[in-house]
């Protein structure tokens, strides 16, 4: 399970349409929207890094959204089931190759 | 084991970094160096309409300056915290009926004084 | 799986930590997250409104503070000083430890062992060689409730001396006088209650805007709710609080008088005077004889709109609006401060609003009272109510009273005969009989100042300076300040979170502040310097309280003090600190039992648990006509009267002349409290109104040349100050304004001020001097929020 916590960039006018498709979403809760009505306080729960991945490339689908940035992550038992041994961490963001593919 | 945990690590610190670098781009204090001028004595001029909108408001009235909320040049907020309000405004805090969403989400500043028209609560679950 | 709290909790954390890097505000649940350990329940440390506050301690710090909603004065809300202020306690200017000035000048820290013995040493010495009076005390309507009362004690019934002072003095002491004199008891007998349900509010002497910003807020949201709400404001200068008025009547500064007999004659003189009242529970009195009503119109006969307007500048037609306001609304509620108060005719200025309350019938009913405004948090109930000034006795009591002062020497277990008769001397005359041992015209050898700044705050200071110098002086304070900087011992006293204790507030009301924090250093609570001081000087028989353990120290002296007024109209016998601590807004006197609920509203039966004390009764011989509702039981004439004073006019004892063309007024600003030691340390703060300034009209500026922000000299025939100029319309022409609270030399203020004091009440007047003005040069920048930090340095 991870948890992060991240700011959905919005144009004001777009906002409310914005909320409703967060709201649609089971993994994220919006927490707080900013004065100016440009960014959206939510807190993402995912079952892995990909997931988290997904989730946020979906978003980034809509026209409404702008942007999603993370800015901070939690992850509270991936950590532990790494340190007993039972899983791997993925690095595939480490992979110069497939940063190339990407771009 | 002790190489995955150690590429762990890093992984983490690098997220963290992401996290900090974030932080710190974000200016801290007040844009402008204030010198020895009080609040008042620039925003009558730079934001006329704040200033009017707080002059005219019971903040204004009961001698609440700027500073009281936005803190000074090295602590400056351009939003107050929410416990910032509950300071003074405890009462009401705790009998919202939108508890979650924040004071200024219906009390627009620096008036206060009613709800913002059409005013939906975020906090919508 | 973790549980769904702990989920939701780590949610909440990462939408925190992500909106605190955007600066986006998260709604109250997730913030409190990370808040406090927990909230301690006290007062507000600054002015007399005895704001409810909740302090919020994480890790052994005080790190936040709220309103305490439901506190009866405040209703949670704070001003600016107490919502920002409570801070200055872990400033690195705080005093640390004891220190001893040394003969080079400078002041070695020293233990408290060392200091406390010293010190005892001194004032044997001293009272030894030069007599009893010779040691004085000066205390303060900051110190605890328990403090100010331990040191009254110590002195008056151990030192046997009634040299005993405290700086209520020079705020307080007409109110008492005026309360006193027309009532028989001190303080208010309604409550800030009343506010609400007043229909038409005369301000006068009072910048409530600013100086009780909760107060005003109060007043504020009346009159926005009920505009038919009439709001005078009395007062030389247009300040902020006219804002809501609607009716302003400008003075001449100590012209009011004129002003206030105006009103009562315009209100005898058209019927609109409450007759039934007057003749059940009031006698007009010129302090000799009882008069008649037809004896009071002759009386002020000469008080015509008219006259008065000439001699006022007061617009007729305003004195007029304002006498027919005030008598006709359904309920007048006065509220004044200082402007009344620091007067050479304080007294009788409080007198004459109580006189307007008493032939209107304004009072003893609901939204009606005359009520005194108090400046400090704890000039009511630490220093007035514990009677710890010159002439007093606890109970708000003369010391001269001979069956008062054997019913105290009774419950202290002393001599009888060991309090002396005679009062010792007040304010203004005790520093003036302050000085060395050289000087063989000095009586008073040492003082222990605690909680206060007199060689900042006394009037004409330059007298004053050499005898504060030269005497021994010990100060009890928290920062470095101009009196420490006269001092031959400084004590670190602890900030009231970190020892906690009683403050009574304006209106007869007592709240406990629970110890919520350890003081910083080795500061320690004064209660607990005065107990030591005691040991040392053998008499911890009187002063038993002196572990180590603050708060049960404090307990100790306030059973103490209930013990000695519990048959006194100033009863808290049913206010012990178990119940303190679980009222969440603190009780008012007269509490006479636990299951009695303190009284709003005073001298009225059914409201008032006087009427059934069986022992105020016994003990002071009252008898109650149980026909009346209303019973002004304090009546020296057992008559259950209220005294009208006939009170002639006069004016101030320095008006302008051709040398010193100009009033000169003094007076505060919402940021900044009395010397600035603890406000002037905020940075939010310190920034608005850093430093002292001279408030001009733009006519008399013209005439002198002067425009906004040229550097001007205040002077009169005592002393002078230079400071900025600003140019404001709201003062009437020919009066100046300067706020007091720089500590700047030059711009101390009350080396200008004139310490000519009220023959009754030995108030000085603040408030009134005449001086002339020059301009010096053109602009400068001085607002360099400057304070003294360095305990080494000079008074200079």
């Amino acid at each position: 399970m991870i948890f992060s916590g991240s700011v959905v960039y919005v144009n004001p006018e777009n906002l409310s349409r914005a909320k409703e498709i967060l709201k649609f979403s089971d993994n994220i809760d919006v927490f707080a929207v900013s004065d100016d009505k440009t960014q959206i306080i939510i807190a993402i729960e995912a079952d892995s890094e990909e997931h988290i991945q997904k989730i946020c490339a979906d978003l980034r689908g809509f026209p409404e959204i702008l942007e999603v940035a993370h800015h901070i992550f939690h992850f509270e038992d991936e950590v532990e089931e790494i340190l007993a041994g039972n899983k791997v961490p993925s690095l595939d963001g480490f992979f110069k190759s497939k940063k190339r593919e990407e771009r | 084991m002790g190489k995955r945990l150690a590429v762990f690590i890093l992984l983490l610190s690098l997220v963290a970094f992401g996290a900090a670098s974030a932080k710190s781009s974000k200016a801290k204090g007040h844009p402008e160096k204030m010198g020895t001028a009080d609040c008042i004595e620039c925003h009558v001029d730079v934001t006329p309409e704040a200033y009017q909108q707080w002059e005219q408001s019971a903040h204004g009235f009961t001698g609440v300056k700027c500073q009281v909320c936005h803190g000074d040049e090295k602590n400056f907020k351009k939003t107050p915290d929410q416990l910032t309000c509950i300071g003074c405004h405890d009462h009401e805090a705790e009998n919202n009926t939108a508890p979650k969403v924040t004071c200024i989400t219906c009390h627009k500043a620096h008036t206060f004084l009613t709800h913002k028209p059409g005013y939906t609560p975020t906090d919508v679950k | 799986m973790m549980n769904i709290t702990r989920r939701n909790f780590i949610k909440a954390s990462m939408a925190a930590a992500a909106a605190a890097s955007v600066g986006v505000t998260l709604p109250k649940q997730v913030e409190a997250a990370e808040a406090v350990d927990k909230w301690v329940k006290g007062t507000c440390r600054f002015c007399g409104t005895g704001c409810g506050v909740y302090v919020g301690v994480k890790n052994g710090k005080l790190v936040a503070i709220k309103g305490n909603p439901d506190a009866k004065t405040n209703f949670g809300f704070l001003c600016v000083k107490g919502f920002l202020a409570y801070k200055c306690m872990y400033h690195p200017d705080r005093l640390k430890a004891p220190m001893i000035r040394q003969k080079d000048g400078k002041f070695k820290e020293v233990s408290w062992d060392a200091a406390l013995n010293y010190v005892a040493d001194r004032f044997k010495y001293f009272r030894q060689k030069y007599g009893k009076d010779s040691v004085a005390y000066y205390g303060s309507g900051q110190a605890l409730t328990e403090e100010t009362y331990t040191f009254n004690k110590l002195f008056k019934g151990g030192f046997r001396t009634n040299m005993v002072e405290g700086n209520p003095r020079l705020c307080m002491a007409s109110a008492v006088a005026g309360y006193v004199s027309t009532f028989g008891s001190d303080e208010p007998v309604g409550s800030y209650a009343d506010i609400e349900k007043s229909k038409c509010l005369f301000i006068t002497g009072s910048n409530t805007s600013e100086c009780h910003p909760v107060l005003f807020r109060r007043i504020m949201r009346h009159k926005l709710n009920n505009p038919d709400v009439k709001i005078i404001v009395c007062e030389p200068r247009k300040t902020s609080t006219t804002k809501i008025a609607d009716l302003w009547l400008p003075v001449d500064p100590g012209t009011d008088l004129a002003v206030f007999n105006a009103m009562i004659k315009y209100i005898l003189d058209n019927n609109l005077y409450d007759a039934k009242f007057m003749a059940e529970n009031t006698r007009i009195t010129n302090g000799k004889e009882v008069k008649s009503i037809e004896e009071y119109k002759e009386f002020l006969k000469d008080f015509t709109l008219e006259k008065v307007e000439k001699l006022t500048r007061c617009p007729a037609e305003n004195i007029k609006k304002a006498a027919e306001w005030f008598a006709k609304s359904d309920a007048t509620m006065s509220l004044w401060c200082m402007g009344l108060n620091q007067r050479v005719k304080g007294t009788w200025a409080n007198n004459l609003i109580h006189n307007l309350h008493l032939i209107t019938g304004q009072i003893c009913k609901p939204g009606a009272d005359s009520f005194s405004l108090t400046g400090q948090p704890n000039a009511c109930g630490g220093v007035r109510e514990t009677g710890a000034l010159a002439h007093l006795l606890p109970g708000t009591k003369p010391v001269a009273n001979d069956a008062w002062r054997a019913h105290v020497e009774k419950c202290w277990d002393i001599e009888p005969g060991t309090i002396d008769p005679k009062p010792g001397f007040h304010t203004m005359k005790m520093f003036d009989a302050l000085g060395g041992e050289a000087d063989s015209s000095k009586p008073i050898k040492a003082v222990l100042v605690c909680t206060t700044n007199p060689a900042q705050s006394l009037p004409n200071l330059h007298r004053y300076v050499k005898g504060m110098q030269d005497s021994f002086m010990v100060v009890l304070d928290i920062f470095p300040t101009r009196t420490t900087q006269l001092a031959d011992v400084v004590l670190p006293a602890a900030f009231i979170y970190e020892k906690g204790g009683v403050y009574g507030c304006s209106e007869r009301r007592s709240q406990l502040t629970e110890k919520a924090v350890e003081p910083v250093g080795q500061a320690k609570a004064d209660i607990w310097i005065a107990a030591q001081l005691a040991k040392r000087m053998g008499m911890e028989k009187l002063i038993p309280w002196n572990g180590d353990d603050t708060m049960k120290m404090n307990e100790m002296a306030w059973d103490d003090y209930r013990n000695i007024t519990k048959d006194t109209d100033h009863t808290f016998a049913g206010a012990p600190y178990s119940r303190l601590k679980k009222e969440k807004a603190g009780l008012q006197w007269p509490c006479p039992s636990v299951d009695k609920p303190g009284t709003v509203r005073r001298y009225v039966r059914g409201e008032d648990p006087m009427f059934e004390h069986a022992g105020f009764k016994a003990k002071f011989g009252h008898n109650f006509d149980p026909a009346r509702k209303v019973n002004f039981y304090n009546d020296a004439k057992k008559e259950g009267k209220a005294n009208i004073f006939m009170r002639p006019y006069a004016g101030a004892a320095e008006v302008p002349d051709a040398d010193y063309p100009f009033y000169l007024t003094t007076g505060r600003v919402i940021e900044q409290w009395h010397t600035g030691t603890m406000t002037m340390r905020i940075p939010e703060i310190a920034r608005a109104h850093s430093n002292a300034y001279v408030e001009i009209h733009p006519d008399d500026a013209k005439k002198a040349g002067i425009t906004a922000g040229d550097m001007v000299e205040i002077a009169s025939k005592r002393g002078k100050c230079v400071m900025p100029a600003h140019i404001v319309t709201g003062t009437l022409p020919g009066v100046l304004f300067v706020p007091w609270h720089d500590q700047a030399f030059i711009r101390m203020i009350n080396f200008v001020c004139n310490d000519a004091v009220d023959e009754v009440s030995f108030e000085p007047e603040f408030k009134i001097a005449a001086v002339k003005i020059k301009k010096v040069s053109g602009p400068k920048n001085v607002a360099e929020k400057f304070i003294i930090r360095d305990i080494n340095s000079k008074y200079s």
